[in-house]
């Protein structure tokens, strides 16, 4: 079977005329996207957001994170307007509407005009190094009552995009319903990434408080995150309990350059140590996560590619078969990989995929006379219902390969199932 | 004066006028007033009518007022209740949430005790459909999206199941239904039952606090009157958070007759969409004595400068969100207010030092312009009144005592004045009529001629009362059955109405999203918002209940066509005392709870956009969304038009009834008075022709009795217009009729 390979091979020939371009030129076909797209995924800085209610001190971590790199301008509390925080070599503000329209804006006039520009995110250039690897975004608080239609800035497609979150809670009223109800609400593939942060520690009077507060949230909250930590901008607190602000070891991962680099002002503050260690470890899990589910895509394909049979029928029924087959998984891995949408819009996208594929499918064949009254089993509708209703926290990943395999194992049948009718109509002929 | 002094006196003329104030003084002087007045009365009065009087005044001694302390998990709400009971540490706080059970404190409340506590167990039934109750959100999305399973709950009522066992043993279920008395109450036993308590593995003893807090339906705890100068309970809540499930069972009923409502924020996250979906549901329970009390004012890092913003920031919210209401925000820390309570010297002087000066300070800037510098070279007491001051809750209880004013027990004690009032002024005009006869017979004794003439008078009067009363009777009858009619025709059309605005807005709701779909906008990003009819809802529901009470009016006005006439010439100002309090403004206010109940439409985005990923064509999903409306606000229209039928009839029968006692008690006051006179004016007449002659004395002595009881009559008469002009319709200027 040489469509892959062809498909491939043409993909290679344009990048290699365009060297580096990738992204730029304009792919025609959904393999071409897609791959453009997984090179640029796998090539971007991971993405840290800021989350949590208003009012938590996100853009005081913000700070304390990225130290006093950040230009002035770009000091502005996420109230209303999503802020990015990424590479640049000198200090500069943009900002980005919600189709892609970059607007260059004036570092030292910004302020007033960052009013009023809500739909879209800013986008503060920060000449820091180590931002080339990781990109931070701070999100406007949840939870406050807005006069016009509901606060979903959570739903932003680039909220969407980010790899792991720091979800900010206040510790006196930690990890609140409502917190919880927005964060299970998210991918569920950043809680085993993400850290659980209370601020505003130093509310808590005494040592044993924040302990007890803290071993609340680490029953209530052990499914949600990969940490719970404590931090408290005034510093230090008055206490030996947590003087040992010892940096638990927790991953094996520990890439020689960390991919984070601390901001001394972090480390001073009460529990800033913890909370780098923690940052630091999970965004080397995440790096390493990321590597291995993209290596197991390349595998999957490489497989699959062996493994269709080439068959002799009717050449151009079964190329238009393979042909939609090959897109259908191109458009999946595509979205696995870039994975900006939630889950189960996946599965949902995917499945639409599916319907289209054999509807195209059940065309091509009814134009072939000899297939007139094939019962097209393949794809068929419960299968796709059960896609679509299927929903079970983790167990995405193995559905869709039980699906996967099993639609691989009827195309086959299904192309066999061909190969057999035209050689039985050719030995009547 | 030195710029130091000057700060304190700043913090010590606010303080010295609120040290601990007692909660409902004005109400106490109210009712005293009342009563005062109504047993003068009865010493003017005989059977039956003063039968009815004293039974009256004993049911409003026996009222009590009810405040529910509610909010968001961790607030301080019971905090704050430590404080304004005066009793730091009484009921147990914790950083971790604590309070699970509604708890009701008893202020001195008449025919309970001055002391202990019960402790009311869920019985088997309540135990049960605890776990539905948990399920709203489970519910909502199982209608959007069927077949969507939702695991959570169901672990966590097996989690709670299971920590029951754990900590009460495999039986204790033998303790549903159960209750527990304890006649001197500590904070320890109080812990054991109301609060959530830690992990299991702590609860291995016996006196472990939250033992008992799974099963504890209800706590009662009995005190004396301590802060209160009324009979009060004060309820401490369970915290609220989530947006869809605060309209929990348990609570929202244990409150849902109180007359003032506390609801506690926190400064630093001051009115989250959860805050504002709780004051929503208070809202559409109609619930207009709301104040807002900004606890954690200590929190803010710059208190003296944010407080003023955080508040005129709660204050902007609320004007928008309820322009009709003007609900009080107070700010302040109950933290702050138990360490005053406490008053440990260095604590206070710690506490005065980093946290309540600078407030004090900028407070002062704030008021007078210039700065000051923060004071301390007072004493202990002279500190912990000064922090008190500025901890908000000396404030709160004067806020209190006001909305008190506008509650039920305020009501009934105007009604109450407004009847006695009728009756005293039947009972003085006839002592006055009676001055006036016997000084006319005085200077015609030597003629019997117009003492019969006086007496075929009074009898004629007599009978034409009695007729009047028999026409009362049976207009009241009558009155009833038109307002029954009129109930019956209002809520028909009510409930066409209300039909009729779901059936368009979902069609509305229908065009929309086909609309949406033609135009290729993104329908993810469409969103039904149910506001719009749960507002047209609103607004049909309250004109039909001021229709109703235009009704009640002429009802009334019909039910004694001939009384206010004849009273008028048998005894004058009587008309006036006889005006009807209408329905919508006498406090009883519909209830829109159906509107707060939560719909699918009320699911967040994310939910919405699994709904849209289902690959339904346009015009599925405008099906959908047409039958999805219907299913979802269906009921609620029809909740709400049967709510308002009970409502209506309900309290249009009580306001027939309480016309009717009213009328008939002053006629009765008038035809007892006209026979007493008669009785009295035939005593003469016989003692004239027997003996031709009574002693002067005898005269002098009757004359002298009368007019001492119309003196007491006219005062009561007075005091009472007094009160009604001082004190009248209490809450109609707010829920003034357009």
């Amino acid at each position: 079977m040489k469509l892959f390979g062809r498909l491939k091979g043409a993909l290679n020939r344009r990048q290699a005329q365009f060297p580096g371009t990738a992204n730029i030129s304009s792919p025609d076909t959904a393999p071409d996207r897609a791959l453009a797209r997984l090179d640029r995924r796998l090539n971007r800085p991971l993405r840290i957001a800021l989350l949590g209610e208003f009012n938590t001190g996100k853009s005081s971590l913000a700070t304390l994170i990225l130290g006093a790199a950040i230009p002035a301008a770009g000091r502005i509390p996420a109230t209303s307007a999503l802020m990015l925080f990424r590479f640049s070599q000198q200090p500069k503000l943009s900002f980005v509407a919600k189709g892609g329209d970059r607007r260059e804006l004036d570092l030292a006039s910004a302020r007033p005009e960052l009013r009023g520009m809500q739909d879209g995110h800013f986008e503060v250039g920060v000449p820091l190094d180590w931002l080339r690897r990781v990109e931070i975004l701070d999100v406007p608080g949840t939870g406050k009552p807005t006069a016009g239609p509901r606060n979903d800035i959570v739903h932003a497609e680039i909220v969407r995009s980010v790899d792991l979150a720091l979800w900010c809670t206040l510790a006196t009223q930690a990890w609140k319903e409502s917190e919880k109800r927005t964060w299970l609400q998210l991918p569920p593939r950043w809680r085993s990434r993400s850290l659980l942060v209370a601020t505003h520690a130093d509310s808590l009077r005494s040592a044993l408080d924040r302990e007890r507060v803290l071993a609340r949230l680490r029953h209530e909250a052990k499914r949600c995150f990969r940490d719970m930590l404590m931090v408290s901008a005034i510093q230090p607190l008055d206490d030996t309990a947590e003087a040992s602000d010892a940096p638990p070891a927790r991953s094996a991962v520990v890439s020689a350059r960390p991919l984070l680099e601390p901001n001394p002002e972090l480390l001073k503050i009460h529990g800033g140590t913890t909370l780098w260690c923690c940052l630091r470890d999970a965004l080397d899990a995440t790096a390493a996560e990321r590597k291995e589910a993209a290596a197991r895509v390349e595998r999957r394909i490489t497989a699959r590619r062996d493994g269709v049979i080439a068959p002799s029928g009717p050449a151009e029924l079964t190329a238009t078969i393979l042909q939609g087959w090959a897109a259908c998984m191109e458009t999946l891995k595509a979205r696995r990989m870039h994975d900006t949408f939630p889950t189960d819009a996946l599965f949902a996208g995917f499945a639409q995929d599916l319907t289209s594929f054999r509807k195209g499918l059940e065309r091509a064949l009814s134009k072939t006379p000899a297939e007139g009254g094939a019962s097209l089993f393949f794809c068929n509708p419960a299968l796709l219902h059960a896609l679509n209703a299927t929903r079970g926290e983790g167990h995405h990943a193995e559905l869709l390969d039980d699906v996967i395999t099993q639609l691989d194992g009827e195309l086959r049948e299904v192309l066999q199932l061909i190969e057999q009718r035209h050689t039985a109509q050719t030995v009547r002929d | 004066m030195t710029g130091s002094d000057r700060g304190w006196e700043a913090a010590r003329r606010i303080e010295a006028a609120v040290r601990m104030p007692q909660v409902g003084i004005q109400l106490n002087t109210m009712t005293n007033e009342v009563i005062r007045l109504g047993t003068d009365l009865l010493a003017l009065l005989d059977n039956p009518l003063s039968a009815r009087v004293s039974e009256a005044l004993a049911t409003v001694k026996a009222q009590h007022s009810r405040i529910a302390v509610i909010g968001q998990i961790k607030a301080g709400k019971s905090s704050f209740v430590n404080a304004l009971i005066g009793r730091p540490g009484f009921l147990p706080t914790d950083v971790n949430p604590w309070t699970a059970v509604l708890t009701n404190l008893h202020f001195a409340v008449p025919g309970q005790p001055r002391q202990g506590a019960q402790f009311r167990f869920f019985d088997e039934t309540e135990w049960h459909q605890l776990g539905q109750r948990a399920d709203t959100v489970g519910a909502l999305t199982e209608k959007l999206l069927p077949g969507h399973a939702q695991v959570q709950d169901v672990k966590d009522l097996e989690a709670l199941h299971r920590r029951a066992e754990v900590r009460l043993g495999r039986y204790y279920h033998q303790l549903f239904g159960k209750t527990r008395w304890y006649s001197d109450p500590t904070p320890e036993i109080i812990e054991r039952y109301v609060c959530l308590g830690q992990d299991i593995e702590h609860s291995a003893s016996e006196l472990v606090p939250g033992r008992y807090a799974d099963i504890t339906k209800a706590a009662d705890i009995f005190l004396d009157a301590g802060n209160f100068a009324v009979p009060a309970t004060l309820i401490d809540t369970p915290g609220t958070n989530d947006p869809l499930l605060v309209r929990d069972d348990v609570t929202m009923n244990g409150i849902r007759v109180a007359d003032v409502y506390v609801v506690v924020l926190t400064a630093r996250q001051p009115l989250t969409a959860a805050d504002l979906s709780l004051l929503r549901v208070l809202h559409g329970l109609q619930k207009s004595r709301i104040i807002v009390f900004i606890n954690r004012a200590d929190e803010l890092s710059d208190i003296a400068h944010q407080g003023d913003a955080v508040v005129s920031g709660v204050k902007a919210v609320l004007q928008r969100e309820f322009p009709a209401g003007d609900i009080p925000v107070v700010i302040g820390s109950a933290r702050w207010a138990n360490a005053a309570l406490q008053a440990q010297a260095e604590d206070l002087e710690r506490l005065w030092d980093a946290e309540v000066s600078a407030y004090a300070h900028g407070r002062a800037v704030l008021a007078s312009g210039e700065g000051l510098p923060p004071a301390r070279t007072f004493d202990t007491d002279a500190l912990a009144e000064a922090i008190l001051a500025w901890s908000g809750v000396p404030a709160m209880m004067a806020q209190i005592s006001s909305a008190l004013l506008q509650g039920v027990s305020a009501f009934w004690l105007s009604e109450l004045a407004a009847t006695l009032l009728a009756v005293v002024e039947v009972v003085a005009s006839s002592f006055r009529k009676e001055v006036t006869a016997q000084e006319e017979m005085l200077k015609q004794i030597e003629r019997a001629q117009p003492l019969s003439a006086d007496l075929t008078r009074r009898t004629a009067i007599v009978e034409q009362l009695r007729s009047v009363e028999r026409e009362i009777g049976q207009n009241c009858g009558m009155a009833e059955t038109r307002m029954r009619m009129e109930v019956a025709k209002a809520v028909s059309n009510l409930s066409s109405t209300l039909e009729e605005e779901v059936r368009s807005f979902a069609a509305e709701q229908a065009a929309a999203v086909r609309d949406a779909w033609l135009e290729r906008r993104a329908t993810r990003n469409w969103h039904c918002d149910g506001a719009t009819l749960r507002n047209s809802l609103e607004a049909h529901v309250l004109r039909t209940f001021r229709e109703v009470d235009k009704t009640l009016f002429l009802a009334l006005r019909d039910l004694t066509p001939r009384l206010p006439g004849f009273l008028q010439s048998t005894a004058s100002h009587i008309g006036t005392a006889l005006t009807a309090t209408p329905v919508v403004q006498a406090n009883i206010s519909p209830s829109l709870a159906p509107l707060g109940r939560p719909v699918v439409f009320d699911l967040d985005d994310s939910w919405w956009t699994l709904w849209w990923n289902r690959g339904q064509s346009a015009e599925e999903n405008a099906r959908k969304i047409e039958e999805l409306v219907m299913a979802e606000f269906g009921p609620v229209a029809t909740d709400l038009w049967r709510l308002v039928e009970a409502n209506l009839q309900k309290h249009a029968f009580a306001a027939v009834r309480r016309f009717f006692t009213r009328a008939s008690d002053v006629i009765c006051a008038a035809i007892d008075r006209e026979e007493k006179a008669a009785v009295m004016t035939q005593k003469l007449l016989s003692s004239f022709e027997d003996t031709a002659h009574i002693s002067g004395d005898t005269r002098d002595r009757n004359l002298a009795e009368i007019r001492s009881r119309l003196a007491v009559a006219e005062a009561v008469v007075a005091g009472l217009r007094g009160y009604l002009r001082e004190h009248s319709s209490p809450g109609s200027t707010q829920r003034a009729a357009p």
